[in-house]
């Protein structure tokens, strides 16, 4: 166990250098002004937001008690893009730096917090999905109002490709806005290894264990609005991270959710890393003028994961 | 040690119990009989603290195994005990290792929970609560579905832990069973405490509760219901 984690950290680092040594510029050390202002904060986003929905997929699954559970399936990721589009549309976004951010991640708190209200009744199983799907539909809603809405064809495209996913042409200013809630979000989640152990027998019987239940699921709900709310604002929507990571993880680190946590944080940042290097090396190899959005890489990658869980599973 | 002081308990606005008192003390075994319905599960419920106005024991001197416990993921037996340290804050591998011999499952440790039969799942879900080492076991239906055997074996367990000292209260469904461990008997019915004695006096309000009577050799034996019109 020790071993594997050694081995997704190596990861880590090994894709971060081939990271900041590709890039439309060539492969190689690129002048100064590209590196430090296109592939550092590129590549740290990614290696950022992928470890937050790494990690919030792999606490959401443990404190909800169930392997489908998912910023993005359950409608999270999609109220932190309402709660980004709403601070775009009032021009708020324009004149603080952070409303993006803010909003992203109030959404996405909001978003948890339904669906943690749901959690004191039979949570696991289908109950949860609907929820999700229905906290889904309704965040899709009120994007598209706010699209039909919107003041001028910019103002779509813009939204439109944001809403896509993506990691180019980022900052170092994303990266300052972005990094230190990521950082404390996912410091917050992974303290909570032993309380998700406890709560994997049931909340009542966590509650006798001496586990503060209520407490518990407010932590895991503001830790995971602070990394998926501020990873949505800077990198736009990324699904199914955390779906497949703690996934593709369990054969190696087994399935209490505690032993989980870090291994799923350095695994969302393998796995975005990756799927960033292929976005930018797909125009290199196939007839595409520009390169594909990170989040239809990332769906067109999960979205058959989801069919192989949903099957192993019994709801 | 544990108890109950008139409690009332409703659940979604249904009144379930009324008024219960109830005391225990070191090196009893109660046994909690009724029938479906009466508030068997809520009453184990308010002495482990799980419902609002009852004061919640500490919970490394308390463990409590609800009705069909199981772990929502594939952990090993020996994972799903060692949770019972939780309370302690510590991994004390000796008392995890001691739970496990107790109740029959120190050679499945590595086998996941989720991949064993029922029975041997139920033996790792009381394993964790002994790993607590608790002075309190609360237990709701612990034998419910065990073969005889594996029944009256946990059962022993449990006798032995209270003649050591402990405290079990368990929710039994299986009267003859309760009357064979237990040193007493509490019988509810509809919310409140009908007999609350050595399990031999408790017994005719238990057949009596239930519908069904005594045998006339003042034998632990229950008879069927007589029902007319069927030979």
């Amino acid at each position: 166990m020790k071993a594997a984690l050694r081995v997704l950290l190596v990861a880590v680092c090994v894709l971060i250098g081939v990271s900041l040594l590709v890039g439309a510029a060539g492969f190689g050390v690129p002048d100064w002004l590209i590196f430090w202002q296109i592939r550092v904060p590129r590549t740290l986003l990614a290696a950022l937001v992928g470890a937050g929905l790494g990690l919030a997929g792999a606490v959401l699954q443990g404190a909800l008690r169930n392997p489908l559970a998912d910023p993005g399936f359950l409608g999270i990721g999609g109220c932190a893009a309402l709660g980004a589009i709403l601070a775009f549309y009032w021009g708020l976004a324009a004149e603080f730096a952070i409303a993006l951010p803010g909003g992203a991640m109030l959404g996405a708190a909001a978003g948890c917090g339904v669906l943690m209200a749901f959690s004191g009744r039979a949570l696991s199983g289908p109950t949860l999905i609907l929820a999700g799907v229905a906290l889904s539909a309704l965040a899709s809603a009120f994007i598209a109002l706010a699209l039909s809405l919107a003041p001028n064809p910019f103002a779509l495209a813009e939204i439109t490709f944001w809403l896509m996913g993506g990691l180019e042409d980022r900052s170092l200013l994303h990266l300052a806005v972005a990094g230190p809630p990521i950082a404390v979000g996912c410091a917050l989640l992974l303290r909570l290894g032993r309380r998700l152990d406890a709560l994997s027998l049931g909340e009542a019987t966590a509650a006798t264990l001496g586990l503060p239940v209520r407490r518990t699921l407010v932590l895991a709900s503001l830790g995971v609005a602070l990394a998926v709310g501020a990873g949505a604002a800077v990198a736009g929507g990324i699904g199914f991270v955390g779906l497949v990571v703690p996934h593709l993880l369990r054969p190696f680190f087994g399935q209490r959710p505690g032993a989980l946590l870090l291994p799923s944080l350095a695994g969302g940042a393998v796995l975005l890393l990756t799927a960033d290097l292929l976005a930018r090396a797909a125009p290199l190899v196939l007839p595409m003028t520009s390169e594909p959005r990170l989040g239809v890489l990332t769906a067109l990658l999960g979205a058959p994961f989801l069919v192989r869980i949903a099957r192993q599973v019994a709801l | 040690m544990i108890g109950l002081e008139r409690f009332s308990a409703s659940l979604g606005g249904r009144s379930v119990l009324h008024g219960v008192s109830f005391q225990a003390g070191p090196g009893e075994f109660v046994a909690v009989c009724g029938p479906n319905g009466a508030g068997k599960t809520t009453f184990l419920r308010a002495l482990a603290g799980l419902l609002p106005g009852a004061r919640r024991p500490d919970p490394r001197r308390m463990a409590y195994v609800e009705q069909g416990a199981r772990c929502s993921w594939g952990l090993s037996i020996a994972q799903v005990a060692a949770l019972g340290r939780i309370p302690h804050g510590d991994d004390d591998g000796a008392a995890v290792g001691e739970a496990l011999e107790m109740c029959g499952v120190a050679a499945l440790g590595a086998r996941r929970v989720d991949q064993v039969s029922g029975g041997q799942a139920r033996r790792a879900m009381l394993a964790r609560a002994f790993a607590t080492r608790p002075e309190v076991l609360l237990l709701d239906e612990p034998v419910a579905d065990l073969d005889p055997a594996a029944c009256h074996e946990i059962l022993a367990v449990l006798r032995d832990f209270a003649r050591r000292g402990g405290l079990v209260v368990a929710v039994l469904h299986a009267v003859e069973l309760a009357a064979a461990y237990a040193t007493r008997m509490v019988v509810l019915q509809d919310g409140r405490v009908v007999a609350d004695d050595v399990p031999l006096a408790a017994l005719p309000h238990a057949a009596r509760c239930f519908g069904l009577e005594l045998g006339e050799d003042r034998s632990l034996r229950l008879l069927a219901p007589r029902r007319e019109g069927v030979l």
